[in-house]
């Protein structure tokens, strides 16, 4: 809109852009923020309403997905969790053109989904602020793994590097946490977590005290305390986390972060200007192979035509997360046949997420004898022990055994996030319990009864596997629609989901070891495995090696930038700075070459705080 | 000069945030529009620091209000005193209040949907009896057995006093689908899988399948005993709801 060449055009407020606005802007650079969505609720209430309408709408909500509570407008359309319709009040298929954002074409789905507004998805986030392991940097030469994953390719940077940037993150977002489980894995940290840890709920504590010290595939279990961007104690002017059970997809009081408090500290710096409803389609290159600018449509609340506009930086950061930066990029033509950044052919190639083995059963009495009937058919809610789930924040703790052991060699690790939130995931609970008590004609204090000892023992524990990028997953991969368009005539993502053999292999495995974890906990085993329907396939649906498998999302999209040592198999080197283009750099998920076990936002914003470092000199 | 008429609910309820109301929960609900207007001359107070040391408000004894973030914006504290001036003037509150039923029929809904769901003080007193107006209306409205409900409510009044009423007999297997979506209406605050149009989020955080559970409604969490989660409920605390969960339903 206006003539002014900003040091650095960041597009994409999620928390990559907008920690990086306030780094740049705090060292001092004229930085323009591009988001294409509107503002994200302020924390402060400033001008107008705080977030109560959004709380209001995750309130009556009938489908309490993770965008419910957000704006989901034609023009910045947003990839809702596929299978829910854009009311969130019904299901479609998530293969229909029609009825999702994104047009589907592999053999099962991309289960996850990512805002397009101010903060971006770190308003729907959970929070776990894992850091990645040393050993999940070189993954590929540690287990040497090249023989059965021809094209996998090592992280070129440490996690000694990453460390500061690692700290420096968690201070900005405000971790709650205990170090000391990091450095039992052999992550060091060279600080104290900013906050004490959220307290471990009392279901933590009694699955502990079943588990801690079992040995199950070799490896000795342990339930620890995780690390969170949520609030242990009133920090950054917002008050510790009150157990809402939430977080997902909403903390009602701000305890959990959001990137919009650093889009409100970038603003503060006076250095950056935030333009939102702005969307970047197309980014444009000179002779001298410099990005020269980004093309957006800035559209408007009232329904006006849009206004086509031209952002001019020194420096251009592409933030916007693992679809929509391949979407851009694939949408712009450079030269020699080639689209901008793609020298390597791998943009949007090998889109990876942290697929979910979710698993849920009841506690049991103590003595319950479980080995001849695993699932509890034979058992009454008499025989439930309660747990008092739906209560605290929706995961506290987490068991780290197989995060990275000598498995890794033969197939995916895995970590499992222990769920507070009973079976309101897989099966819509507590209501689908009242619904069933009350469809089989129960009622009064019986109803209440039983439907109190089926809450209160109700366990989700969600198994989340590694993906490592290699050749089985160059064809894992976003492109352009070349049939459909979104509200403003931009090719809408089109998604092949496929997944390696590496992690299918390490989703049965992790089958096995739930079913052993279960019984040793006393727990039952009531997962169910389901194809959906006809009109509505589960996205996670698959028969692989004569075994049913039914995976969900983890909202983890990674991988379709992938940063490496090697401009002939990489698209951005360990500075995410595009081999192709010295002044474009794509941040986020996208450049990790492999997923690891951690959930990937604090690493993102670990490398937004060093690119910013390298970009401000 | 600007004079546009502020009201409380299009635009000094928008000024509160959930924590602010969870905070002051224990001695009054920021979010009722007659309480607001009750002590509006004091909570102004509170928005207006008292120039001592220590972060005092002109209301003695009392910080400056919120604490968390900070204090308010001038902005907002001059249209809170606008408002005053106006004489605090309600606006359109985004659902009505139900006026009917009343009397027997509404005592009669009360009683029998605490035997129907287990629950024995639902629907008596303030939010409780304006949730247990609307499920009436919306039963009413939206079931598809609506026809059967007064019918019903006469049977029940029939047994009512009895020592122990055979509602099995009487209410239960003549009137098995209603019977079900009360019980649903009640545990869920939903109907045929919906929430009320324009009630929804009043009547979601009284939904009773999170009591039943010993816990509280996603979202709504005002008990203020720090990290209750790490221990079992016991005597009514360390639910999330705490000392709320009586209030109503």
């Amino acid at each position: 809109m206006s003539n002014t060449t900003y040091d650095t055009v960041i597009v994409g407020s999620g928390i990559v852009g907008a920690m990086m606005a306030y780094k740049l802007g705090k060292a001092g650079k004229k930085v323009l923020l591009l988001e294409a969505g509107p503002p994200a609720t302020p924390h402060i209430a400033m001008n107008g309403k705080t977030k109560q309408a959004e709380i209001d709408k995750f309130f009556a909500a009938v489908i309490k997905t993770p965008g419910a509570p957000y704006a989901n407008n034609p023009n910045a359309e947003k990839q809702i969790s596929p299978g829910v319709n854009k009311s969130f009040d019904g299901f479609v298929s998530y293969k229909s053109p029609k009825d999702n954002y994104w047009i589907q074409t592999g053999k099962t789905g991309m289960d996850s989904m990512y805002e397009r507004s101010g903060g971006g998805t770190t308003q729907h986030w959970l929070g776990t602020c894992l850091r990645l392991l040393p050993d999940d940097f070189n993954v590929v030469s540690k287990y040497k793994l090249a023989p059965q994953l021809p094209g996998a390719i090592d992280w070129p940077i440490t996690y000694d590097e990453m460390e500061p940037y690692y700290t420096q993150s968690e201070n900005e977002i405000g971790v709650s946490g205990d170090a000391s489980v990091d450095e039992a894995l052999g992550a060091h940290h060279s600080a104290d977590y900013p906050m004490l840890p959220i307290a471990q709920s009392y279901l933590d504590q009694t699955i502990g005290s079943k588990l801690n010290g079992q040995v199950i595939q070799n490896q000795t279990i342990n339930v620890v305390s995780t690390p969170q961007g949520r609030n242990s104690k009133e920090y950054d002017k917002r008050p510790g986390c009150m157990g809402n059970s939430s977080c997902v997809p909403i903390c009602p009081i701000n305890a959990k972060y959001d990137a919009s408090v650093h889009i409100r500290k970038a603003l503060a710096t006076g250095n950056v200007t935030i333009q939102y409803r702005s969307v970047v389609y197309q980014v444009t290159v000179g002779r001298d192979d410099k990005v020269n600018g980004v093309k957006y449509k800035q559209w408007n609340q009232d329904g006006s035509a849009p206004i086509e506009g031209t952002a001019i930086g020194s420096n251009y950061v592409l933030a916007t997360h693992a679809v929509e930066t391949p979407k851009i990029l694939l949408n712009s033509p450079w030269k020699d046949g080639n689209t901008v950044a793609n020298s390597s052919d791998q943009v949007g190639r090998n889109l990876m997420d942290h697929i979910c083995m979710v698993t849920w059963g009841h506690f049991t009495k103590s003595g319950t004898d479980l080995s001849s009937d695993p699932t509890g058919k034979s058992l009454s809610p008499d025989d439930y022990e309660p747990l008092y789930p739906y209560r605290g924040p929706l995961s506290t703790s987490g068991i780290p055994a197989y995060r990275n052991t000598t498995q890794r060699s033969e197939y995916a690790a895995w970590r499992i996030e222990i769920g507070n939130d009973g079976w309101i995931w897989p099966a819509g609970a507590p209501n689908s319990d009242a619904i069933y008590l009350a469809n089989q004609g129960k009622w009064g204090a019986d109803l209440k009864t039983e439907l109190r000892q089926r809450t209160t023992s109700q366990i989700r524990m969600a198994f989340e596997l590694e993906s490592i990028s290699c050749d089985e997953t160059a064809d894992s991969r976003v492109t352009l629609s070349s049939e459909y368009k979104d509200a403003l005539g931009i090719p809408r993502p089109q998604v092949n989901f496929k997944l390696s053999n590496y992690t299918l292999n390490g989703y049965l495995k992790a089958t096995e070891a739930a079913k052993e974890m279960y019984l040793k906990a006393g727990i039952t085993w009531e997962t169910t495995i389901d194809a959906g329907s006809e009109s509505q396939p589960n996205p996670g649906y698959l028969e692989y090696n004569g075994e049913k498998i039914q995976y969900r999302g983890a909202g983890h999209l990674i991988g379709t930038n992938r940063m490496g040592s090697n401009k002939a198999d990489s698209v951005v080197n360990a500075d995410c700075q595009s081999w192709d283009h010295s002044n474009l750099y794509l941040v986020g998920c996208g450049v990790f070459p492999t997923t690891a076990t951690a959930n990937p936002t604090l690493t993102a914003a670990a490398l937004a705080l060093k690119v910013a470092d390298k970009i401000s000199g | 000069m600007s004079t546009e008429t502020i009201t409380f609910y299009q635009h000094i309820l928008p000024m509160f945030t959930q924590y602010d109301r969870v905070m002051m929960l224990l001695r009054f609900d920021m979010y009722d529009y007659e309480t607001v207007k009750k002590w509006a001359p004091r909570i102004i107070l509170t928005f207006q620091p008292s120039g001592e040391p220590g972060g005092w408000s002109k209301l003695e004894g009392t910080h400056v209000m919120p604490v968390i973030p900070g204090p308010l914006p001038n902005s907002f504290i001059q249209q809170f005193q606008t408002w005053i001036d106006q004489g605090c003037q309600k606006g359109t509150p985004p659902f009505e209040v139900p006026t009917t039923p009343t009397g027997d029929t509404l005592s009669q809904f009360v009683s029998l949907s605490q035997h129907l769901t287990g629950f024995d003080n639902i629907g008596e007193k303030g939010n409780g009896q304006i949730l247990a107006m609307m499920y009436y209306n919306r039963l009413h409205n939206e079931s598809s057995h609506a026809h059967n409900i007064d019918k019903m409510l006469k049977d029940w009044s029939s047994i009512m006093s009895d020592a122990e009423p055979d509602i099995q007999n009487v209410i239960v297997t003549p009137y098995p689908a209603l019977v079900k979506e009360l019980i649903i209406l009640w545990y869920t605050a939903t109907i045929n899988g919906a929430y009320d149009a324009k009630a929804g989020a009043f009547q979601y955080p009284m939904a009773l399948a999170w009591r039943a559970a010993r816990a509280h409604p996603q979202g709504w969490a005002p008990e203020n005993t720090p990290s209750y989660w790490r221990l079992a409920p016991a005597n009514g605390l360390n639910t999330g709801l705490g000392q709320f969960a009586a209030n109503n339903p």
